[in-house]
Formats: C-alpha cells, sequence, structure tokens
C-alpha cells in the first residue's frame, strides 16, 4: 500500500493528498481510516479544525518524520529533555507565535504525539528562565491577580528564592 | 549471596513496581457485586420512583406536585448534609457497618414500584461499560466516550423532537441516553478515586455525590423558572401531563438546558491540558514558580501534583508508594525535598583513612531525612580474623597479609545513625555529639545556575556521575575544580561527605564482559577486615608506570576494571584505588571463567611508600572475584554487596 494517498480538507476547503503512512501518524486520522473503513481512495477527510496553512505545515513535519520510530508510550516520569530538538524541528518550529501555538492546537487535535512535544518543548523553551513579567510578554497574557493575591504567591513561593 | 539487589535506591522501587501485585478473584465477588446492585436499585427506586411520573401521583394521591417532587428533592437536600458523616462513618466503621445501616433504613422506607425505560436501560448499560471499566482500566477513556455518547444521545432526541419523528424514535432516544449517561455515574466515581488518591473513598465519593446534589437541586428548584410553555407539537409528544387533567404545565427545558451547557463549555480543560504539556517539559522549579505567577490560569497549571510527582521523581529520585504519602507531592517537594533532597543517595565520608559509605534517605511517614553509616563486619567464626587483627604490619605492606584463608566470610551490615533533619522544624539532630545544628553546609563549586538536583544515579547527569566518585577525595584537600559535597561539624571536628554514585551491572552484549561486576563490593583485607570496594569499567585507564618496582611505558588500557575504596584503612585508605583488571588472560580450557591480569596497590601504614604489585583477578561468578596479589602470596575475596 506504500504510495498510497488520502485527502485531507482543511478548514478553508482546500485538499491535500497524502501518503497514506504520513497520514497515520495522526492517530486521530488513523482511527478514523480504521475503525470507521473509510474508503481511502474516494472519501476526503474534513479537519474542520485545522487550517490550511497550519495542515500544510503539519504534513511538512509528518512527512520529514515518517520513518521516525513510533513515539514511546508515555511515562510522567521518564526524562524530558528539552534540549534534543533536533535541528530540523528547530528550523521548522522558527515561526512566530500564533502560528507555534495553532501547530500545538492542530497537533492535540489530531493526536501528533511527536509534533506535540516537539511544540511543547519549543514553548517551554520559551518560558524558561524567564521572570513572571517576562512570560506575559512574551505571550502576551494578562495578569488577573490581585495585589494581595501577588503577595500572597509569592510568599507561597519562598522556598525557591536562592538561599 | 548470588541474589543481587541494586543499591540505587530507585531501582528497589522500580522493582517494586514491576512485580504485579495479584488480587484473587473469588467467584463470592460476584454475589457481593450483586447484593450491593441490589441495594442500589433500591435506593434508586425509593429516591426517583415518583418523579418520571409526577402528574400521575399528583392525580392519584391527591397532593400537590410540589408534593410529589418534594420526594426525590428530600434525597437531595438530605444528602448534603449527611454525605459527610455518613462516609465518616464508613470509614470508620467499614463498609460492612455502613451498608447494613443504609440497607436497613432502605428497606424501612422502601415499596418497589415500576421504573421505566430511562433506568432500565440505564441499569443494563451500567453492567455492559462497568464490566469494561474494570477489565480494561480505562476509565478516562471509557468515561470520555460515554460523554460523547450521551451528547450524541441527546442530540438525536432534540433533532427527532424538532423533525417529528415517531414517538418510537424518541422513546428509543431516551433508553440510547439512559444506557450511556448512567453507567457515567458509577465509573466516573471510580475515575475519581483515582484522581484524589489516597483521599479515603467514602469521603471521596461523598464530595462527588454532594456536588451532583446540588446541581440536581439547582434543576429542580431553579431550572423551572426559565422553562417554557410547550408548543403544539411538542404538546403532542409529550406523555407527562397525558393522563392528568391539565393540572399540570410541560414545560420546554430548552433555556436550562443552554445555561447548563454553557457552564459545561466554561469547564472544557483543553487549554489547560495543553499548558500542562507545555509545563511537563519544565525540569527546574524556579521556571514553575514564575509561571505561578504570571496569571491564575498558569498558576493553577503550575500547582498540578503530576508536575510534581514527576519532578520528586525527576530531581530527588522519590517516588513513594502513595500510601505513605500523608500530603500532596507539592508539599513534598516544596517543604521537604527542596530544601533537603540534596542530601539524599549514598555517599562517602572522608574520615582519615578509613572513610566509610553513609546512606541519607526519607523517612516519608515522618517527614525526616536519615543521614546513617553503613559499616560492614565479618560475622564467621573468623579464627584468621582474629589471629591478623594484632599482627602489627607497619613493616610490611599492606592490604593484606599471606596465608589467610578468607573463601568464607560472612558479612552483615551495622547501620550507625549519624544525624535526623526534621522538616518540620528544620533542626538537625547529631547523634553522635547529640546537639542540634541548623545546617549541614554544602558546597558546590560548578554549575551555578542548576541550583537543585539530587545525587541518585539518575538525577546525575551522565557526565557528572564517574567524575564525582572517581576523582580522588583526598582528606587534606580542598574542593577541586568540579566538586560536591556537605560537611558535618561536630564538636570534635568536621566530617566531610562526598557523592557516590554507584555503577550498574550490564549484561548485555553489546558491553565489554567486565562491566557486569560493575557496582559496590565487600572485601576481605586481611587483618583490616572487611571494605567496601567500588568497582566499576573505566574506560582510557592510565596504567601506572612502575609495577612491582620495575618501570615501563605508560599504557592506557581501553578497558579496565577498577575497584575503589569506599573504606579503607591505615595502608591504603579511602579513595584509593585497590585494583585493577587489565588484561585477560588466555586459557587453554574453554570451559573455565576468563581470569585478568592486573595491578593491585599496596603501602605502609600511613599510606606511605604506595606501589603497585602485580595481580591476577579471577571471577568466580558475577558477584563473587578472587583476587591473588603475587608479591604477597595472598589472595582476597570481593563478594557483591547487597543490602
Amino acid at each position: 500500500m506504500a504510495g498510497h494517498k488520502i485527502k485531507l480538507q482543511s478548514s478553508d476547503g482546500d485538499t491535500f493528498d497524502v501518503e497514506v503512512e504520513i497520514a497515520k501518524q495522526s492517530a486521530t486520522i488513523k482511527t478514523m481510516l480504521e475503525d470507521l473503513g473509510m474508503d481511502e481512495e474516494e472519501d476526503v477527510i474534513p479537519l474542520p479544525n485545522v487550517n490550511s496553512a497550519i495542515l500544510k505545515k503539519v504534513i511538512q513535519w509528518a512527512t520529514h518524520h515518517k520513518d521516525d520510530p513510533p513515539p514511546p508510550e508515555d511515562d510522567e516520569n521518564r526524562e524530558k529533555n528539552t534540549n534534543d530538538i533536533s535541528s530540523w524541528d528547530q528550523d521548522f518550529l522558527k515561526v512566530d507565535q500564533g502560528t507555534l501555538f495553532e501547530l500545538i492546537l492542530a497537533a492535540n487535535y489530531l493526536d501528533i504525539k511527536g509534533l506535540l512535544d516537539v511544540t511543547c518543548k519549543t514553548v517551554a523553551n520559551m518560558i524558561k528562565g524567564k521572570t513572571p513579567e517576562e512570560i506575559r510578554r512574551t505571550f502576551n497574557i494578562k495578569n488577573d491577580f490581585t495585589p494581595q493575591e501577588e503577595e500572597q504567591i509569592k510568599k507561597e513561593n519562598e522556598w525557591c528564592e536562592e538561599k | 549471596m548470588n541474589e543481587y539487589q541494586e543499591l540505587d535506591q530507585s531501582d528497589n522501587e522500580e522493582i517494586d513496581d514491576l512485580i504485579p501485585k495479584v488480587y484473587l478473584t473469588y467467584r463470592r465477588r460476584w454475589f457481593y457485586l450483586f447484593v450491593v446492585c441490589l441495594a442500589q436499585i433500591s435506593n434508586a427506586l425509593i429516591w426517583i420512583n415518583f418523579s418520571p411520573i409526577a402528574n400521575l401521583g399528583v392525580e392519584y394521591y391527591k397532593v400537590s406536585y410540589d408534593a410529589i417532587n418534594w420526594l426525590s428533592l428530600m434525597y437531595m437536600i438530605i444528602a448534603i448534609p449527611f454525605t459527610l458523616p455518613s462516609t465518616w462513618l464508613i470509614d470508620k466503621l467499614g463498609v460492612r457497618v455502613g451498608m447494613y445501616i443504609g440497607v436497613w433504613m432502605n428497606a424501612i422506607g422502601s415499596v418497589i414500584r415500576c421504573f421505566r425505560f430511562f433506568i432500565g436501560a440505564g441499569s443494563l448499560g451500567s453492567l455492559v461499560f462497568g464490566y469494561f471499566a474494570d477489565r480494561t482500566g480505562k476509565l478516562e477513556e471509557i468515561s470520555k466516550i460515554l460523554y460523547t455518547a450521551s451528547s450524541v444521545a441527546y442530540i438525536l432526541i432534540v433533532l427527532f423532537i424538532i423533525n417529528r419523528v415517531p414517538r418510537y424514535f424518541i422513546y428509543f432516544a431516551f433508553a440510547f441516553v439512559g444506557f450511556v449517561s448512567l453507567p457515567l455515574s458509577p465509573i466516573s466515581m471510580d475515575l475519581c478515586l483515582e484522581c484524589v488518591y489516597p483521599i479515603p473513598e467514602a469521603t471521596a465519593i461523598g464530595i462527588n455525590v454532594m456536588a451532583s446534589q446540588i446541581i440536581g437541586i439547582l434543576m429542580v428548584v431553579i431550572f423551572p423558572k426559565f422553562g417554557r410553555p410547550l408548543n403544539e407539537y411538542e404538546t403532542a409528544i409529550e406523555t407527562c401531563s397525558r393522563d392528568t387533567k391539565d393540572k399540570i404545565v410541560a414545560l420546554n427545558y430548552s433555556i436550562p438546558l443552554y445555561i447548563m451547557a454553557f457552564i459545561m463549555v466554561l469547564m472544557d480543560r483543553l487549554p489547560y491540558e495543553l499548558l500542562f504539556s507545555i509545563a511537563t517539559h519544565l525540569d527546574s522549579p524556579k521556571d514553575l514558580c514564575s509561571l505561578s505567577r504570571v496569571s491564575s490560569v498558569f498558576l493553577s497549571v503550575s500547582r498540578d501534583d503530576r508536575i510534581w510527582k514527576r519532578l520528586c521523581y525527576r530531581l530527588y529520585n522519590v517516588n513513594p508508594p502513595l500510601d505513605e504519602l500523608k500530603q500532596n507531592f507539592y508539599n513534598l517537594f516544596t517543604k521537604i525535598l527542596a530544601p533537603y533532597g540534596r542530601y539524599l543517595g549514598y555517599w562517602k565520608s572522608n574520615e582519615m583513612y578509613y572513610g566509610g559509605l553513609i546512606h541519607v534517605q526519607l523517612n516519608i511517614s515522618e517527614e525526616t531525612i536519615i543521614g546513617e553509616k553503613l559499616n560492614v563486619v565479618n560475622v564467621s567464626d573468623g579464627i584468621a580474623q582474629m589471629f591478623f587483627a594484632d599482627e602489627d604490619d607497619s613493616d610490611d605492606d599492606g592490604d593484606a597479609d599471606e596465608e589467610a584463608n578468607e573463601s568464607f566470610f560472612k558479612s552483615m551490615y551495622q547501620k550507625t545513625k549519624l544525624f535526623t533533619i526534621d522538616s518540620t522544624s528544620n533542626q538537625i539532630l547529631c547523634h553522635q555529639c547529640d546537639t542540634v545544628h541548623n545546617e549541614l553546609p554544602w558546597i558546590k563549586t560548578f554549575d551555578s545556575n542548576q541550583q537543585y538536583f539530587g545525587l541518585s544515579h539518575e538525577a546525575l547527569s551522565v557526565n557528572e556521575r564517574s567524575l564525582l566518585v572517581s576523582h580522588d577525595h583526598n582528606f587534606m584537600e580542598g574542593p577541586e575544580g568540579r566538586d560536591i559535597y556537605f560537611s558535618r561539624n561536630c564538636l570534635d571536628g568536621s566530617t566531610v561527605y562526598h557523592p557516590l554514585s554507584i555503577p550498574r551491572p550490564s549484561t548485555t552484549n553489546a558491553d565489554h564482559p567486565l562491566s557486569r561486576f560493575n557496582g559496590l563490593w565487600i572485601g576481605s583485607y586481611g587483618g583490616h577486615g572487611l571494605e567496601l570496594i567500588h568497582v566499576e569499567l573505566c574506560h582510557d585507564f592510565i596504567c601506572p608506570a612502575t609495577v612491582d618496582g620495575r618501570s615501563k611505558d605508560v599504557e592506557i588500557i581501553s578497558n579496565a576494571l577498577v575497584g575503589r575504596k569506599i573504606s579503607g584503612d591505615p595502608n591504603v585508605p579511602h579513595s584509593q584505588i585497590s585494583f585493577v583488571a587489565t588484561h585477560p588472560i588466555e586459557v587453554v580450557d574453554q570451559n573455565s571463567p576468563t581470569s585478568y591480569e592486573g595491578i593491585g596497590q599496596i603501602a605502609h601504614t600511613g599510606y606511605v611508600d604506595a606501589q603497585f604489585i602485580r595481580s591476577k583477578i579471577l571471577p568466580i561468578s558475577n558477584d563473587v572475584l578472587q583476587v591473588t596479589w603475587y608479591a604477597l602470596h595472598h589472595t582476597s575475596f570481593f563478594k557483591r554487596c547487597s543490602f
């Protein structure tokens, strides 16, 4: 079945021809194909939560990673090294923040563990070593704490201050 | 002694995790389940038997609609104040007594009446999904499926009503709703239990039930205010007021439903889960602290106990069984591990000549950290020991004396408490001088960015592991380029503790055969008794140039098994090399194990005139080594440590 293709349709209505094996990195699509017995030749798989630009990126990522070994089973205790992002992935994720977050959402929706991992790692790296104010500025987040609450949290966090 | 048990704290726990706990499923359990089901059914019957036919009840009993409604409302209202006391009673007296009380109270109050589609299908659904939940344990998945399916079922009902399909379809849809939504209750309770474990079961379920009762009361009391009268078609298909004399007005509850739906949407956890997966990539508690101060969503994400459970393990190799944990992982991390976790692990003391092995461990239930010294002594009828103990070996060498037959020694561990850190009072009690210290001074001369890390095998990065043990922590030297230690200052002086990482034996074919001897060993050193040796396969070992007094070219051995002393003696003190296996000896007989040529270190008392002599290392098994010191005509035995 190598080279066999299916059609994926983005929320904008564009369709993309993708090899089945590449598309199956998405557990969501894999389930659709296997469990729902969709006819790969005929049917178009609609992906209403992903727009064309993002879907294109996702397909690009999945094509590059099609020969990767399947990701290991999730184990919350295992080492999650945020420094081991491959250089290809690093270049691939040199995008604006909006795109990065849309990629996370798409990876989550399409259930592509590898992509979700690497995008989350990238965001985690953006958080590392930053002060709360810097994090707010980086991600454009509103501070919704009252001064009292802020004081309270600061007090709770005393344990991690430099000794 | 062949039963090797790895020293590393984590390993034991991992092994524990790997051993499946086997529970027998007696047939009798099905009977008990049946009995519990009966109790549950009786309860459900008494509770809502009138609600579906309130209108008929009003007519039959000639009472008001409210009176009928209060029958079920009572249940929910009473449940709120009584849930906690009754669950407390169950936790206190046991399930059995609780059941007796409940069932008898039910029996007294019960008159069994008919029940309808919804509950009927629901009971069937509970059975089916309950069975799958138990078989697969995939509670989360099943509850997600059920939630989805019940949404579908509700949508079906709405579609059927709007499209005015024949009534039986609608009844079918209601049965479907019952089938998929009633099982949600037991399964989500199970899920709830798993989430909040180790909180007592009854308490958790109680709070769960209370919450649903509050929603229930809201639905019965508040929602009718938002209902609107039925239109013509709706009147035609509803069955509620069919047989009554128009006393009751059936209402359309779409607006309250929208309100409920809106509440559900607000509780959508997706952004939370995504933020959570980002936060699980943060290994620095400092980053999590910063995260907590960003906004309220970030605060709740940063306090997610799953993150702290992972950090307790990742940074401090602490992975306690949940039933021993008295608090959550966040508290364990912030109150105990952040200030004191860095002391956990195995250490080598720098006591003059003798050194020694120190084990610092966490006592979860007492919330203390305890440091103990592990001594190893020979408890066999050691005539040789007695004999050599008095001998003056100052003019000889010393690691061992000749002719001692030590092929049989029986080791025993003696534990001596050194200090106890009380995490609640933040005091450090030193057991030897019986005084309270405020701190165990901590010195770290590298990587100042990484403030937190434990000293477990897992937590140390690979390039730090062997460095910490292999550079000689000499008793007079100050801190070196890359060093880390803590000290204990007692009245009679100061003791410094250097971290140890204990290498694991490896038996895969890819590794060098000598790596299967990696680990901590006990060796017999003649009159000095038993000593602890750290054995590890080292790459590019620089062989001493002078062996047996003869000089040769410096040789670099690509794979050498190095035995280094953790506890030492006045001849060859701790931290020094005891023996090294360098070259395999070709054997004629294929069946005998490969022995190794190597070197051994001897010295006069006070580590004077230290020199290397030729030796032979013979593996007797993976757990026993025999080392022959040629120039001494002496043979030492080494046995793998198992605590």
